[in-house]
Order: C-alpha cells, then structure tokens, then sequence
C-alpha cells in the first residue's frame, strides 16, 4: 500500500527533515540579517554581529541535535572534539551534548532488550535496574547483577540508530552548508564527517565491539594493570551488550581523591604506553578519547571502556608513523625525505613548501618530548593549545591522510586527559619501547 | 467460572482459532461459516449458536484481544512512571498481542471500511469496544491527575476520543511497517507520545525555542 513510498524514507526522516528544514530557514534567515547588518558597521560592531549569529546557529543546532537524538547526538559529540576549526560558539554547544542524551523510559528499554535477546532483562538477571547510570548517545547502560552474583553494566542502544545515519549526515550536510565557514573550514569539516560516517556504522554494531574487545583482552592479557571488561556473548546482540562491571573512579571523581603527583604521573605514563602500544604494536587504537572511556582503579590500574569506535590501521601507516619518530629533530633533509615518500605531498604541488613547513612544525612541537631523556608536564596548557592549532594548520593544508583524522582524535584526546590528569611523562622512555 | 461456562469458553476459543487459521489461509470474505464447523468438528448449529456470522467471530477475537491485553498491562504497570511510558506500555502491549495476526487483520480492514459492517468503527459493537477501552484509559488519565500530573482540563472525553484516533493511527502505520521488528512504529509511538503528553501538561518540549513575544 504504502510501500515504494516507506522504502525511499529512513527512520523518522520525515520529522527530522522537517525540523531542519524550519531550523535551516532560521540559520539561513539569520545569516541573510547578519549580511544586511554589518553593511556599513564599523569593524568591532562585525564582529559583534557574527558572533551573535553564530551564537545563534549553534543554539539553533544543538537544540534540533539533541531532539533527534539518534546518531546526530552522538556526531555532534565527535565533532566537537573533532573540527577544532569550527567558530567557538559552535565547538561550546557540541561539546555540552555529551552530557545530555535524553533516555529511554524503562518501557522501552526493556522492550529493545526484549526484541534483542527474546527475553525480558528480569528473566536473565537476578537483579536489574531500570533507571540507567550512565547515559550512552547511541543508548544507555543500565547496572545488574547475574545469576552467579556478578555485576555486569548492560548497554542498550535506541531503537533504531542504525537506520537512521545515513538520513542524519545526510541531513548535517545540509544543515552544516548553512553555516558560514571559510573554505578551508568546510574541508575539514567534511573530512571528518566522512571518516565519521564510515566508523559510525561500525559503532552501531555491539557484536563489533563484542568481538573488538575480545581482541584487546587477548593484547593486552599480559598486562595486570589494564582491565577491559569481559563480554558476556549470552546475554549480548547487535542491540545490547552485557559486560562486566568494572568498579573505578572517572578523572573527575579520581582527581576528588586527591592522588599524588607520583599517582598522577605513574597513571599518565601507563596511558600513554597504552596509547603506543596500540598505535605501534597492534596497528589497533581504541579511538574514543572521552575522558568517560577511562576508570583509574585500585592499585594504580586502569579501566578502559568503550570499543565501539576503534581503528585498525594498515602496517604501512604504522611503520611511516614509526619513522617520524625516529628522524631527529631538525633533520629537515630527512624528514622531507620522508614526508615525500609516504606522499603527504609530492613536488607538483604548489602548496608543498607550506605544507613541508607545516609538517616540519608539527615535528619540532610534538615529537621532539618523544626525544629528550626529560619529564615532560602535560599540565602546561600552551604546548597542547599549539599542538592542537598546529594541527589544524596541517587540515588546512589538505594533510588528512585516511586514518588521520582518528588517529589525531586519539591522540589529543588522550594529551587532554594528561593534562586534566596533570600528569608529567617521561615521553621519551615511553616511546622507546614501540619505535 | 462455572463449569458451563469454561466448557462453553473453551468452544468459543476452539471456534475462533480455528477461524483465524482459516482466513489467513483462505481469506475473510472466502471462508464460509460451514468450513468453520466442520474444521472445529463443531455442530454448524451450534457454531451458529456462539457466532450467527464470521464478523461476530472478528469481533470476538477483539474482545479477547481486549481483556488479554488489559490484564497484562495490570501485571506489568510500572506504578510510579509518567503517564507517557504507562500509555506507551499500553499500546505495545496491543501490538505485541495483535502481532501474529496481522494477515488477518489486514483482511478485516477491508471490510471494517463498509458501513453496514458491524466492524465498522461506528457500529454499536465497535462503539462498545471503544469504550471499554478508553473506560481503562480513562482511568489511567485520572490516576496521572490524583497524582499531580497534569491539571483538569473540563475536557477530558475530547481528549480519549482524541487518543482513540491516535491509537488508531499508530495501528494503521504498525500494519504498514516493513522495519524490522516494527521499530519505527514504537519510535513514532515514544516520540508522539512524549509530544502529546507535553503539549497536555502545558509544556514546550524539551530545550525548545524561546517564546515568541
């Protein structure tokens, strides 16, 4: 009856449409003012003026995201910590989604448990709790208890993401068109969509992750002071994933306890061995650098959650990865060499000498504490700030490698952590192991 | 129950099952009366007795359809959730029991369009279903207002005929739903029921826009 016409429609693609089609008129309409006002206004009073209609815009988006819920919650999380090139007012609404997922009501949550597994989650626990703890974008993580006694954190995803992404970064593109952005921006920006876009239909899939954290338990089983939490494959499906319970504190609530600097910089130099070791030895990076991902528990150890957006990288990517830490500081002979060899530009190119200086830069401000036997203090704000606008200079550029744009993620991800951590790392003992 | 009628029940539920069989297989309009009795190993007579035509027969099945589902939701009522997730409950619980008859009812539909049929949504027997069925929903009404949920509106039977066309509604785009599992109808259904339900306590919803002054 309705059937060629259901088919061409995506989840809910109608009602979201529909409200970014009143939300694009409005972003639209004010760009149309702001052009109109600032004609003949004196400079200060322009920039005014822009920041009012970004303030604005992003308003305007982050109400129409959070409302939609779906995967344009969660994107609008990775793109803040994502498109460091976007205008502030932007970047501040982004990032204020992670801690707003509206839930599911214990109804529903244990309907999608039931049409996942063909049982009610009081038929499989011992005890169950309906309101969630901890609210994941694409779902929500309830606590229960096994029938062995075990605590295990039960993740249950919204009915029906995974339909819904394609419509959703469809319907961002659209919507992100309607932002004013230099050229170089949207090139950004668009990059990480898409990289964005290919990780998120992964993401969606918990047997993935199921079989993602598997493999990491198996790395790192030599390592006591890592845990990943165990799967329990019975109790799990596409839809919903029951693990074990890991007992931890988050950064927020561990730094309450008021840890040592001898803590601090012990768990900071555990984080980043992990961090190389998975870059460098398994080419397999847990890619999800919220600090919510990470548990400092008893005894110094470290929990790790979280394995629905990991990446695996080709040994090529490693190896040429591992080279630049080896080239010496300085050595801009045989960095070019180098940077030649792996094609982040090759010598048609008319940008080459920005891009070699770009790149020469990025060198001199990240690698070289992967060179001095000295401890470096991620406490110091100014080094991560020009990491990260020397970074954003290299996407300017057009050096967005496949790969990159989740690698770089990770790693300043991972740097923000240290430096909420307030850690100070001997970098150099570190990385010594892995290139 | 007396013996009598748990043996005349138990009739009345051979009959209808072996009915509902028949028309998946056969269709509505083709299915005769006489085929019925003889697959039940009934007495026509006496088939005749219980149900003097094949619509008595559909509606018997929503009649049972109807108590079933209110005395699971009875078992199952979250008693301290908000009116939404209490309704949402309600009409999942209609769905997940009407499920495995969709064919038929998608047979029924055809002739529930005919005026003179007693499936007709304005015949007396649908008039006497509906109000049983928004006599419970009603209540649950009321329930949310003793606790503070939502204030007196003095319109009230508006809003359950109201509701009765929304779950009508959401019925039609179940019965059209190729998602798997039917998942779009219980998205539509959680994000129109926390909508209407808003809209009832007077409130924008969520984070919406500022007022227009």
């Amino acid at each position: 009856m309705m059937g060629a016409g259901r088919e061409r429609m995506p989840t809910g693609a109608a009602g979201r449409l529909l409200r970014l089609g009143l939300m694009g008129a409005g972003v639209l309409g004010r760009n149309a003012v702001a052009r109109v006002r600032k004609v003949g206004a004196p400079e200060g009073a322009r920039a005014a003026i822009d920041r009012e209609t970004h303030e604005a815009n992003a308003a305007r988006i982050f109400d129409a995201m959070t409302q939609m819920k779906g995967a344009f919650m969660k994107l609008g999380q990775m793109l803040s910590q994502q498109a460091h090139t976007l205008p502030e007012p932007y970047i501040r609404r982004l990032s204020d989604l992670q801690w707003e997922a509206p839930p599911m009501h214990g109804t529903l949550m244990r309907m999608q448990f039931r049409n996942e597994t063909g049982k009610n989650p009081e038929d499989v626990f011992d005890e169950f709790e309906r309101e969630p703890f901890a609210a994941a974008s694409l779902g929500q993580v309830h606590r229960a208890r096994l029938r062995s006694g075990e605590r295990v954190a039960v993740k249950v995803q919204y009915p029906g993401i995974d339909r819904s992404i394609d419509s959703d970064f469809a319907n961002l593109k659209a919507m992100l068109s309607t932002i004013r952005l230099s050229r170089e921006q949207y090139g950004e920006v668009w990059e990480a969509v898409e990289e964005i876009r290919r990780h998120f239909h992964r993401e969606v899939d918990y047997v993935q992750e199921a079989d993602t954290i598997d493999e990491f338990r198996r790395l790192l089983r030599d390592r006591g002071d890592v845990e990943i939490p165990r799967v329990h494959r019975e109790f799990s499906s596409r839809r919903v994933l029951t693990m074990e319970f890991l007992e931890g504190l988050h950064l927020r609530d561990y730094l309450r306890t008021k840890p040592t600097q001898e803590e601090r910089d012990a768990a900071g130099t555990k984080l980043l061995d992990l961090f190389f070791r998975q870059a460098f030895d398994f080419a397999l990076l847990h890619a999800e650098p919220h600090p919510g991902n990470y548990l400092f528990l008893e005894g110094g150890r470290i929990g790790l959650l979280d394995f629905g957006c990991s990446k695996r990288f080709e040994r090529r990517w490693v190896d040429e990865h591992r080279d630049l830490f080896r080239i010496p500081i300085g050595d801009a002979t045989e960095l070019e060499r180098h940077y030649l060899k792996f094609r982040f530009y090759d010598d048609r190119d008319p940008l080459s000498g920005r891009k070699r200086d770009a790149l020469l830069r990025m060198h001199r401000l990240d690698i070289s504490k992967y060179h001095e036997d000295r401890v470096f203090d991620f406490r110091d704000g100014a080094h991560l700030r020009e990491v990260m606008e020397s970074l954003q200079d290299l996407a300017r550029l057009g050096l967005t490698q496949s790969g990159f744009v989740l690698y770089v993620r990770a790693k300043i991800g991972l740097y923000n952590l240290l430096h909420e951590l307030g850690a100070r790392v001997n970098c150099r003992r570190v990385s010594r192991r892995y290139v | 129950m007396g013996r009598r009628e748990t043996k005349k029940e138990a009739t009345q539920k051979k009959i209808l099952d072996v009915s509902l069989a028949l028309f998946q297989k056969e269709g509505f309009g083709k299915t005769a009366m006489r085929d019925i009795a003889r697959k039940s190993g009934i007495a026509l007579g006496t088939t005749y007795n219980y149900f003097p035509t094949k619509e008595h027969l559909a509606l018997y099945f929503f009649e049972r359809a109807l108590d079933e589902v209110m005395a699971r939701y009875r078992k199952e009522e979250p008693p301290d959730a908000p009116l939404e997730e209490k309704l949402f409950l309600l009409l999942s619980i209609e769905l997940e029991k009407i499920a495995p008859y969709e064919e038929f009812l998608h047979l029924i539909l055809t002739h529930a369009v005919v005026p003179t049929s007693r499936l007709h949504p304005s015949s007396l027997d649908s008039q006497r279903l509906k109000g049983r069925y928004l006599d419970f929903v009603g209540k649950l009404l009321e329930d949310s207002k003793d606790k503070g949920e939502f204030a007196s509106y003095g319109f009230d039977s508006m809003i359950l005929s109201a509701f009765w066309v929304f779950h009508l509604g959401i019925m039609m785009f179940w019965l059209n739903d190729a998602s798997r599992k039917k998942e779009e109808t219980y998205i539509l259904l959680d994000k129109s029921l926390r909508f209407i339900l808003n809209a009832l306590r007077g409130k924008a919803p969520p984070r919406g826009r500022k007022p227009r002054r």
